[in-house]
C-alpha cells in the first residue's frame, strides 16, 4: 500500500495534541479560579479572553487550520471576521446609546 | 502520492475502478465529478468549513443577544448564575475538552490506518460525550425542582429573599423577573448546545459502526475527519458558553 492520499501533514502529532490538551485543562481552571478574585469588569475580560485563547487553539492544532490551504484558511477568516463585525457595530450602538453594566 | 492529473475525465467517470489497478491504489474513493482524490477531500473539506461557519452564525446570534440583555440586567444575570452548579460545569468543561482531545486523536488513528485504535477513540468520544449530557440533564433537573424555567411556573422567592448565609443580595422584584431573561437564553443556548451534541453523537455511532468494519483506515477518511470538525465546534461554543453562563461574578 502506498503513501495516504489524503494530506501532506506530518505523521507525529500525538505529543502536540496532549500538549495542547494540557493548555487547554489549564486554561479551564485558570478560568474558574480567575472568577473567584473581584476584579469588576475585569473579570468577565479575563474569561472571554481565556476562551478565546482556547478556540484559537482548538481551531489551529485540532480542526487543523494550520495545515488547511490559504483560501480554506481565508474563508474560516472572512467568516470568523464577519460574525466580529455583527458584534462590534451592534455593540458599538449600545455602548453609545444605552450601555449598562458587566 | 503522486499528485497527478488523471488522463481525462471521461475515463474516470466511465471506469474509476478500473483505472485504480494500474494509477494508484485509492481511486476507488474517487467520485467521478472530480479530478484528483486531493481535490476530491479538499471540495468535502471546504463544504464542511461553509456549514461550519454557518453555524457559528446562528450561535453568534445567540451570544450577542446574551451580551445585549447582560448588559442590561447585570445583576440579574450575577443571581441567575450563581444557581447554575459551578462544579457540573467545570466538570463538563473537562469532559468536552477530554472528547475534543480523543477526537482528535481518533483521525489520527485513522491516518495512521490503526482500526483498533481508531473505533476504541470513538466509543471513548461517544462515552464521553454521554457523560456530558447526563450531567447536563441532571442540572436541567434541579432547574426545574427550583422552578427556575422561565414561564407561568416560575419563582423568584430565592432572588428576592435570598436563603440566609447565601451571601447573595435581595434583588427587587422587577429586577428579579428579569432573572427569567437569563434562565431563558440559558436553555435556549444550552438546549442548542445539547442538540448538536445529541446530532454528533448519532453521527460518532455511525463513525465507530463503520470504522469497526474496516472503512476510514484505508487512506481516505473525509467524512470522519469532517465529523471531527463538527465535534471540535460543539466544544468551542461550550468554550464561551461556560464563562459566559457560569461565570458572572462568582466572587459575590
Amino acid at each position: 500500500m502506498s503513501e495516504p492520499t489524503q494530506h501532506a501533514e506530518p505523521v507525529t502529532e500525538v505529543p502536540t495534541y496532549l500538549i495542547v490538551f494540557a493548555t487547554l485543562i489549564v486554561l479551564t481552571l485558570l478560568s474558574v479560579g480567575s472568577s473567584f478574585i473581584p476584579m469588576g469588569v475585569g473579570n468577565a475580560a479575563v474569561v472571554l479572553l481565556i476562551a478565546l485563547t482556547k478556540t484559537l487553539l482548538t481551531l489551529w492544532f485540532f480542526m487543523h487550520v494550520r495545515y488547511a490551504s490559504r483560501i480554506m484558511q481565508l474563508t474560516i477568516g472572512a467568516g470568523v471576521i464577519t460574525l466580529g463585525i455583527m458584534f462590534v457595530m451592534t455593540l458599538a450602538d449600545y455602548v453609545s446609546r444605552s450601555w449598562g453594566s458587566w | 502520492m503522486a499528485e497527478h492529473a488523471l488522463p481525462s475525465t471521461i475515463a474516470v467517470a466511465d471506469a474509476p475502478a478500473a483505472h485504480a489497478d494500474h494509477a494508484h491504489g485509492h481511486d476507488p474513493y474517487l467520485r467521478h465529478h472530480f479530478e484528483t482524490i486531493e481535490q476530491q477531500h479538499e471540495a468535502s473539506s471546504f463544504g464542511m468549513w461553509l456549514f461550519l461557519l454557518t453555524e457559528f452564525m446562528l450561535f453568534g446570534g445567540m451570544f450577542m443577544a446574551y451580551m445585549v440583555y447582560r448588559n442590561w440586567y447585570y445583576p440579574a444575570f450575577a443571581a441567575g448564575s450563581q444557581q447554575l452548579n459551578l462544579t457540573f460545569g467545570t466538570v463538563n468543561t473537562l469532559i468536552l475538552i477530554t472528547s475534543s482531545v480523543t477526537m482528535a486523536l481518533a483521525v489520527h488513528a485513522a491516518r495512521v490506518r490503526k482500526q483498533g485504535t481508531l473505533v476504541r477513540l470513538l466509543i471513548t468520544t461517544i462515552v464521553l460525550g454521554v457523560v456530558f449530557l447526563g450531567i447536563k440533564a441532571n442540572e436541567y433537573k434541579e432547574k426545574y425542582d427550583k422552578h427556575h424555567i422561565p414561564g407561568a411556573n416560575f419563582s423568584i422567592e430565592e432572588f428576592t429573599h435570598p436563603p440566609a448565609g447565601s451571601g447573595e443580595k435581595p434583588l427587587p422584584v422587577d429586577l428579579a423577573e428579569k432573572t427569567q431573561v437569563y434562565f431563558s437564553l440559558y436553555f435556549a443556548m444550552t438546549g442548542m448546545h445539547a442538540l448538536h451534541m445529541i446530532i454528533g453523537l448519532g453521527l460518532l455511532t455511525f463513525l465507530a459502526f463503520r470504522a469497526s468494519q474496516g472503512a476510514y483506515t484505508q487512506g481516505y477518511f473525509s467524512s470522519l475527519e469532517n465529523i471531527g470538525l463538527y465535534w471540535h465546534f460543539i466544544d468551542i461554543v461550550w468554550t464561551f458558553l461556560f464563562p459566559l453562563l457560569y461565570l458572572v461574578n462568582r466572587h459575590s
